[in-house]
């Protein structure tokens, strides 16, 4: 179903997990998601060749499978550098100030949302509901949660440390 | 009647109208047949029901809130309003979000005059809009996905289209990406359209989103007149309209018609665009006679006196018919010929896919290019008269006694199944060929006569299902171009006058057709619109 030429393929262990996963339910379709959250921790985005391939997995027509990935914000369909920092904009965190994260990262990292940094370090998005409305406003970096106090300031200081300092500090941060 | 006892019906009153449906139908469908229109965008009768345009919602008594129609079962003793304050107000509302960010720039939009949101705005709402022009949300325009052109901004997210390409074409390639107000109608690749039914896409769109290459700009649809006719590019035999300028008399777009039987509400690409031989370089305008390799353009006055006199030694002459004409000049060709003493006769017809098993592509397409060979075998046995195929065109030349081939009715510019009659004919005899376009194997030819193109002429056929069919003529005949029955009464004379009555096609049917096949007496305007399904053929 893929092209033949297809550089894309998941490993042995991963075709086993996929196997796993599309057991667990009534029809192959099903394991969509889970899928294609393996796919994007293991390819780093959604290409449209890794799109193909997950479709041909599950028997699916690759349209579909566009559909749904343009549907949730968690999918990224390019390379969104190494930390892609994704702010909540709906109602509570709008309230509480995501509007000046935003301004706050813009300023620090010189590229405006949906941009990511020529070195290819940092990405910035908006998203929908990141389900932590009590503790407005949030953000999140790849897969961590970043919501105590935010406010612009220390996202400035985030960037800084992932900047200088790499995946150690940002844990540091996250805790 | 056995079948209607066993399905008790529900009664259901409709602004004011009571009906009796059976229990498997929708308020919607209830609707349509107590013949009471809904507005509706997303509903479509050959595809699955998606519920998302709101245009269709009704109040139906006790429920607490308004139901859209096309989702809404009915009930025994259901009390629906489809225009009540309520109601109105709602499709009203509907309407307004739809085009909250649909461009206002009718006269520049192809789909003017058969949009369905111009007419339910001047129907259902006439309100002022709320909305500022450099408000809306702006999305590709006039993008080129092959056949179609793709206005994602004019789109309102009925999923017609993507229905269509999901539900009939197995195709998948037409998705709606993002959410929101920024749900965007495109192909999933951003590539063309990949499947044979894309122009149904244009048919479906209930706005200019999709619309034709074919006929985007072409001509302003209110200009056109439409006329009931039906596909001849397969045995299928689709039911198309054929719509027509009446000022120009040019034919503009071919589309379908909805039939359950045959077509449901689809023709393929094929039926829909090939018309354009019947303007094309290679039609033939007037008869042309070759000698030596030359050309020369002769009349059918010359034409018809060759071919009478040849007439003159009948045992020398075969004749082809195409199982592209119509049971009335097949009838009528064969008849005459018969009485002229002419004893052999030719199925001309694509031989190897005809005894095929499946020759149906899955949707709508059957492999045999013709569309009458069901017809042909019915006229020929109601006539009682044999015909030979391709091995025995060949075996009739092998007796050495052959002078004259006459071929009749080859129509489109790609008829290569018919060369293999062609070659069968060795170099001594003469042929003379009724086309509606220069073939390929012209060069073989002595004679080459302007035929009368599908669109040209009236007639029945039989398709592929065993249904007889109506073609009616939509244009006037190209040139000097010719059908059957003007040929064989030319032929019959040897001159060029007493051409066929105009309506010799509904006499002959009546008198001749109508009893054998269908067992009845049938007046040749009860075939229109969907045709008689024949018992089938013994």
């Amino acid at each position: 179903m893929t092209e033949v030429s297809s550089p894309v393929h998941f490993s042995e262990q991963m075709l086993e997990t996929v196997d796993r996963l599309i057991a667990k339910y009534e029809k192959p379709e099903c394991a969509l998601l889970p899928i294609l959250h393996l796919a994007q921790d293991q390819f780093g985005h959604l290409s449209p060749p890794v799109l193909n391939y997950v479709a041909s997995l599950l028997k699916m027509p690759p349209g579909k499978v566009f559909d749904v990935v343009s549907f949730y914000t968690m999918f990224k369909t390019r390379d969104m550098g190494k930390w892609c920092l994704q702010i909540c904009h709906n109602v509570t965190c709008t309230m509480m100030g995501a509007e000046r994260l935003v301004h706050a990262a813009v300023e620090s990292l010189g590229v405006g949302v949906n941009g990511v940094t020529e070195d290819k370090q940092f990405s910035l998005v908006t998203v929908e509901c990141l389900g932590s409305c009590d503790k407005a406003p949030v953000m999140q970096v790849n897969n961590e949660f970043v919501e105590r106090a935010l406010d612009a300031e220390k996202v400035k200081n985030l960037i800084k440390d992932l900047r200088e300092k790499g995946q150690t500090t940002f844990e540091e941060v996250t805790r | 009647m056995s079948t209607d006892v066993a399905v008790k019906k529900v009664s259901v009153t409709i602004d004011d109208k009571k009906v009796e449906v059976t229990p498997d139908k929708t308020v919607f469908q209830a609707a349509v047949e107590a013949g009471i229109f809904v507005p509706h965008y997303c509903y479509h009768p050959d595809l699955s029901i998606a519920g998302v345009c709101r245009m269709c919602l009704v109040e139906v008594d006790n429920a607490p809130k308004l139901q859209i129609s096309c989702n809404t079962p009915v009930r025994d003793g259901m009390v629906v309003r489809t225009s009540s304050d309520k109601a109105r107000q709602a499709q009203k509302g509907s309407l307004e979000l739809h085009l909250i960010n649909h461009p206002v720039d009718c006269p520049i939009c192809d789909k003017a005059g058969e949009c369905k949101l111009q007419d339910f705005y001047r129907e259902f709402g006439l309100y002022k809009s709320r909305v500022e022009l450099e408000d809306k949300v702006h999305k590709p325009k006039a993008k080129d996905i092959g056949t179609i052109v793709l206005d994602a901004e004019r789109c309102i997210l009925c999923t017609r289209c993507t229905r269509f390409t999901h539900e009939v074409t197995h195709t998948d390639e037409l998705v709606i990406v993002n959410r929101g107000n920024r749900s965007e109608l495109k192909t999933y690749d951003d590539g063309p359209l990949r499947n044979d039914y894309t122009g149904n896409l244009a048919d479906i769109c209930p706005v200019g989103a999709l619309t034709a290459r074919d006929f985007r700009f072409q001509q302003r649809v209110w200009f056109l007149e439409k006329k009931n006719s039906v596909c001849t590019m397969c045995a299928r035999g689709c039911n198309t309209t054929v719509s027509v300028n009446p000022k120009t008399k040019k034919l503009y777009r071919v589309e379908p018609r909805r039939n359950p039987e045959v077509n449901k509400s689809w023709i393929c690409d094929t039926g829909r665009w090939r018309y354009h031989y019947v303007y094309g370089e290679s039609r033939l305008r007037t008869p042309e006679k070759i000698s030596d390799g030359r050309v020369l353009e002769s009349t059918w006055h010359q034409a018809f006196g060759e071919m009478k006199r040849a007439l003159e030694d009948p045992s020398g002459i075969v004749i082809g018919l195409s199982t592209q004409l119509t049971n009335e000049e097949i009838l009528e060709l064969v008849l005459s010929f018969k009485e002229s003493g002419v004893k052999h006769f030719v199925r001309i017809v694509d031989e190897q896919v005809i005894e095929e098993r499946s020759p149906w592509d899955g949707v709508l397409k059957h492999r045999d290019h013709t569309p009458n060979a069901e017809g042909f075998a019915r006229m020929f046995s109601m006539m009682n008269t044999k015909f030979l195929d391709c091995a025995g065109l060949a075996a009739l030349v092998g007796e050495g006694n052959l002078r004259h081939a006459w071929f009749f009715g080859l129509e489109g510019e790609d008829v290569s199944w018919a060369s293999r009659f062609v070659e069968a004919l060795p170099e001594g005899v003469s042929l003379t060929l009724h086309a509606t376009s220069r073939l390929p194997i012209w060069e073989r030819a002595q004679w080459l006569l302007p035929a009368a193109s599908a669109f040209e002429k009236s007639g029945t056929m039989v398709n592929a299902l065993g249904r007889l069919q109506r073609l009616q003529a939509a244009i006037p005949r190209v040139s000097l171009a010719r059908d059957g029955h003007a040929v064989a009464f030319g032929v019959q004379r040897g001159a060029d006058r007493d051409a066929a009555p105009e309506a010799r096609h509904v006499d002959l049917f009546e008198k001749l057709i109508a009893a054998p096949l269908l067992g009845r007496e049938q007046v040749w305007k009860k075939l229109d619109p969907m045709g008689v399904a024949l018992k089938e053929r013994s």
